[in-house]
């Protein structure tokens, strides 16, 4: 019954949260903004038209979006949205970082594909970017099963709040705010609605997929940024039981999601040369996070 | 069952003598049937063992003084003669082809000889049980690996990179005989048995005398970090298979070496499992940055090598750590992880090189840059080396995958022993080292098969033969075998670690219950992934098939007129990368800027020289050779110079008598 509700919620609700994210950008900058529903609306017309690919191209580009979409499918099934996640284990923790991963280095493969110089600068960016933020990921995670002497995702992000708001995993929390951002393209890393040169990492990389294949692509990263939010509202807000724990559960969401637009909002993308220097203070922060847990 | 390792073994010598008598057809019918009867006969023994049974142990008299002929076959060495007798008949498959296709390039005998002779010692080795024996079966081997390095002895690289690889191993082969004179001398006898009971009586300075010998010896073998030096120059010159034999196995006997050297110590002092992580870190990181800036193909595999040379340290040092707290689970799962990833990295480095063999003899040489779009004239090559690749960087659904998982593992539960939580801040290294990883051959991969062709050599290019495709396409397939079923491996390894750690099996196996289910459930959920990969393609098909589906040139947002010179190289996709890094880098950059207001020629030029070996060795020896220089004023080259010399140092004697 848990994993059907899982698989509901992950399918339907993650595009909502997106255009959550874009309303407040808009309301920020004095516009009226897409409806909330957006991502929907473009997700099926996406799914019924036809693709154009390129001669460049070989079955690399063809299993790129296939690849990585099942990749975050199967990480969903890790993550604990509401209660305790369908499959916990001891450790999925870091399968759950290395699927993500597996969905990168095929988005990389599939945009150097195509051989041209767009996407190669957002492959390289992308290859750069992200092996500077893993460490800071898996730091956190360890950090958080320190404190909950518990390797499993369901296990590690079920802190009473008193525990929740200590030194340690306050800064892990942070480091895992900063991974989101950098996973999911957020300005100040990367700006998610332009794919020019300044701004040529996780958009520019997926420029010449059409069709179903952008569809899977934009859905995609939705999941990833619903399923990293939801790991934060874990931390963040403690969720009772009973009937009061969806409703909590959706306001938490929703605040994660103003919360994103509102720092999208107030800060303008990172000189290119600052966003390594900004990653590895993250990886710092997740190394004093865990050296406070330790103690 | 004895009797049929030592037929194995003949085999394997019957082939060595074949390869030298017989020539052209014959030699490679015979070849082949030698090597599959030996390395298959070699399983045999290999797999009852790791099953539960007992194999007896065999004695023959050898004439050389304290040597014996004794060898047999415990879960340990079980599990790295399977390494040998898989990954050495793969090769040796791929050999012939690949021999078959160098045109006369190579020296067909020697390199069949050598071939040979590599395994036989490389399996001598790990069923010795007798110091002497030991020894020379490894410089048996060392000696083997470096004809094979100068097999192209015509080219002055692959002598200079003999000249090294034989200066480095004869080096830790010193440490080896100090090592086991030492505590074969205390004993009284160098067999393996007695030594392991004199051991107890070692005071711990002299244990810790005995791991540095060990160290230096067996690390200088297995690629450690400062240690690491004839690794980049000597695995490139070698004939592909070779390569692939001397990264994906030699390097393990030097794993091997230290595994059973802790065998043999009654205790392991805290500070062991320490150094181990340190090294492994270090190797680790140091290893993957210099393979991502590298423009040879080779190379960039050999410092690879490096990298997972580094990981399999660290699985050791979390083993040593729990030997040392006595935690059970920390040790096995240690153990088994460093034990599980040798094998691992036996499977897919071997694929990998082979694979880069077959890309050399298409494009006549190791370069990465002047390539692209291989995937179109050589799609199963391709197809294969982007399964190693993605093996190699550890990522589910593969085998990489599972013994990164078991580190990380047991880097988490340790922290919650004693000063062993230390080693948690190992995870952000290990992290690190896959995302390099994933940047480093996503580049090699990129730039060698991916986007348009740079260069005509590309269109000339097809597929291997039968004979060469066929390895790699197994070694391929065993790689996501064991991603998605782990559980027998796993069993294996931890039959071998229960060894290392002295722990009797069934109380190994109910410690390690947790991860092994654990592990089970990642192989499913990764055979998930294919599923799930598989019905979302034929999805997408269905969609697709009402719609209208064309081919166009690349779009990029109005990419007009687009040349192959537009893409992105190996070393500018490496480039923000390597900046970060810049420090330990250290690229020697040459750059020519044009002057003056009508732009003229310019140039540029970076190089990563090797740190260790070109920026501290030869600057010390270079300096070591000047002071030394002033001692030439002795030789004056006249006769009586040398007679008053010698008059003078026999006065010097008769006063320091008196």
């Amino acid at each position: 019954m848990r994993f059907f509700e899982q698989m509901v919620a992950v399918l339907i609700l993650p595009p909502f949260f997106l255009g959550i994210i874009a309303k407040t950008k808009a309301a920020f900058a004095g516009r009226k903004g897409p409806p909330v529903f957006q991502l929907y609306y473009d997700l099926s017309k996406l799914l019924n038209k036809g693709a154009v690919y390129s001669e460049t191209a070989t079955w690399i580009f063809r299993l790129g979006p296939v690849l990585s979409l099942a990749a975050l499918f199967i990480a969903s099934l890790l993550v604990p949205l509401g209660g305790l996640a369908p499959i916990s284990f001891s450790g999925d923790a870091i399968l759950f970082a290395y699927l993500l991963g597996m969905g990168r280095f095929i988005t990389i493969a599939a945009a150097l594909d195509v051989g041209s110089s767009f996407e190669g600068m957002g492959a390289s960016r992308e290859a750069t970017f992200s092996s500077l933020t893993e460490p800071a990921l898996i730091l956190a995670f360890a950090g958080l099963a320190l404190a909950t002497k518990n390797f499993s995702l369901s296990g590690m992000f079920s802190l009473p709040i008193g525990r929740a708001l200590g030194a340690g995993t306050t800064l892990a929390m942070g480091s895992l705010l900063i991974a989101l951002l950098a996973e999911n393209s957020r300005i100040p890393i990367d700006d998610p609605t332009t794919h020019l040169e300044l701004t040529m990492i996780h958009e520019v990389m997926t420029l010449d997929h059409s069709g179903p294949d952008l569809a899977f692509i934009l859905y995609g990263s939705a999941i990833k940024l619903f399923l990293m939010s939801a790991l934060i509202v874990r931390l963040i807000v403690p969720i009772p039981t009973g009937a009061a724990a969806w409703a909590i559960w959706y306001g938490a969401m929703i605040g994660i999601s103003i919360g994103i637009g509102i720092i999208e909002s107030s800060l303008a993308r990172f000189r290119l040369l600052r966003v390594p220097q900004f990653l590895i203070a993250s990886v710092c922060v997740a190394a004093f996070a865990v050296i406070l847990i330790l103690r | 069952m004895t009797h049929i390792l030592l037929v194995s073994f003949g085999f394997l010598a019957a082939g060595a003598v074949f390869s030298v008598i017989l020539r052209g057809r014959l030699a490679k019918v015979a070849v082949l049937i030698n090597l599959s009867l030996g390395c298959l006969m070699g399983l045999i023994p290999a797999l009852r063992v790791l099953t539960g049974g007992f194999i007896a142990q065999f004695h023959a008299a050898w004439p050389v003084p304290l040597g014996e002929f004794s060898i047999s076959l415990d879960p340990l060495s079980a599990f790295f003669l399977l390494l040998i007798c898989v990954v050495s008949l793969s090769c040796g498959v791929y050999g012939e082809g690949y021999l078959e296709a160098s045109h006369g390039r190579l020296p067909l005998p020697a390199v069949r000889f050598f071939y040979f002779l590599l395994t036989l010692s490389m399996a001598m080795i790990v069923c010795a049980q007798n110091a002497v024996l030991f020894l020379a079966a490894w410089e048996m081997m060392a000696l083997s690996g470096f004809f094979l390095i100068c097999a192209e002895d015509q080219k002055p690289a692959a002598r200079r990179a003999g000249l090294l690889y034989l200066i480095c191993t004869h080096i830790g082969t010193l440490c080896l005989f100090a090592l086991f004179a030492l505590m074969g001398s205390k004993a009284g006898s160098m067999n393996f048995t007695a030594i392991k009971t004199i051991l107890v009586n070692f005071s711990t300075l002299g244990l810790n005398s005995l791991f540095a010998l060990a160290l230096i010896g067996f690390g200088m073998k297995a690629g450690f970090m400062p240690l690491h030096i004839w690794l980049p120059e000597a695995h490139p010159e070698a004939p592909s298979h070779a390569s692939a034999v001397l990264s994906g196995v030699m390097i393990q006997m030097g794993i091997y070496g230290l595994l059973r050297f802790l065998f043999l110590c009654p205790s392991i002092p805290k500070a062991w499992g320490f150094i181990f992580l340190i090294i492994g870190v270090s190797s680790g990181i140091f290893g993957i940055l210099f393979a991502l800036v590298q423009r040879d193909l080779k190379r960039l595999l050999a410092y690879s090598t490096i990298e997972n040379a580094g990981i399999i340290s660290l699985g050791m040092g979390l083993g040593c750590l729990g030997i040392s707290y006595g935690n059970n689970t920390l040790a096995l799962v240690g153990f088994t992880a460093a034990i599980l990833h040798a094998l691992n990295h036996g499977l897919f480095k071997s694929l990998l090189f082979l694979s880069a063999g077959a890309f050399y003899q298409a494009l006549g040489s190791r370069e990465i840059e002047g390539a692209g779009g291989l995937a179109k004239t050589m799609p199963l090559t391709s197809l294969f080396s982007w399964i190693g690749a993605a093996a190699i960087c550890g990522l589910p659904p593969l085998n990489g995958f599972i013994s990164e998982w078991l580190i990380y593992y047991g880097l988490i539960h340790g922290g919650t022993i004693g000063r062993a939580r230390y080693a948690i801040f190992c995870v952000a290294g290990l992290a690190l080292i896959s995302g390099l990883a994933m940047a480093c051959f996503s580049k090699a991969y990129g730039a060698l098969t991916l986007g348009k062709a740079r260069s005509q050599i590309v269109q000339n290019t097809t597929d291997p033969s039968k004979l060469m495709i066929l390895p790699i396409a197994f070694l391929a397939i065993s790689c996501l075998a064991i991603g998605v079923i782990p559980g027998p491996i796993i069993l294996f390894a931890a039959r071998s670690s229960a060894i290392v750690c002295h722990i009797d099996f069934q109380s190994s196996i109910s410690a390690l219950a947790t991860p092994m289910t654990q592990a089970n459930f990642i192989g499913i959920l990764g055979a998930a992934l294919l599923g799930m990969a598989i019905i979302l393609w034929f999805w997408r098909s269905m969609k697709l098939k009402r719609q209208k589906v064309s081919l166009g040139s690349t779009w990029t947002c109005g990419f007009i007129s687009p040349t192959p010179r537009m893409q992105y190289t190996a070393s500018s996709y490496a480039q923000p990368l390597a900046r970060v890094f810049e420090g330990l880098l250290q690229p020697k950059i040459e750059f020519h800027p044009s002057v003056g207001y009508w732009p003229k020629r310019s140039s540029f030029r970076s190089d990563t020289p090797d740190p260790t070996l070109d920026r501290f060795l030869l600057p010390v020896f270079i300096s070591i050779k000047a002071k030394l220089v002033l001692f030439r004023r002795f030789q004056r080259g006249r006769l009586q110079y040398y007679l008053l010399s010698v008059f003078l140092f026999l006065i010097a004697l008769f006063l320091w008598k008196l």
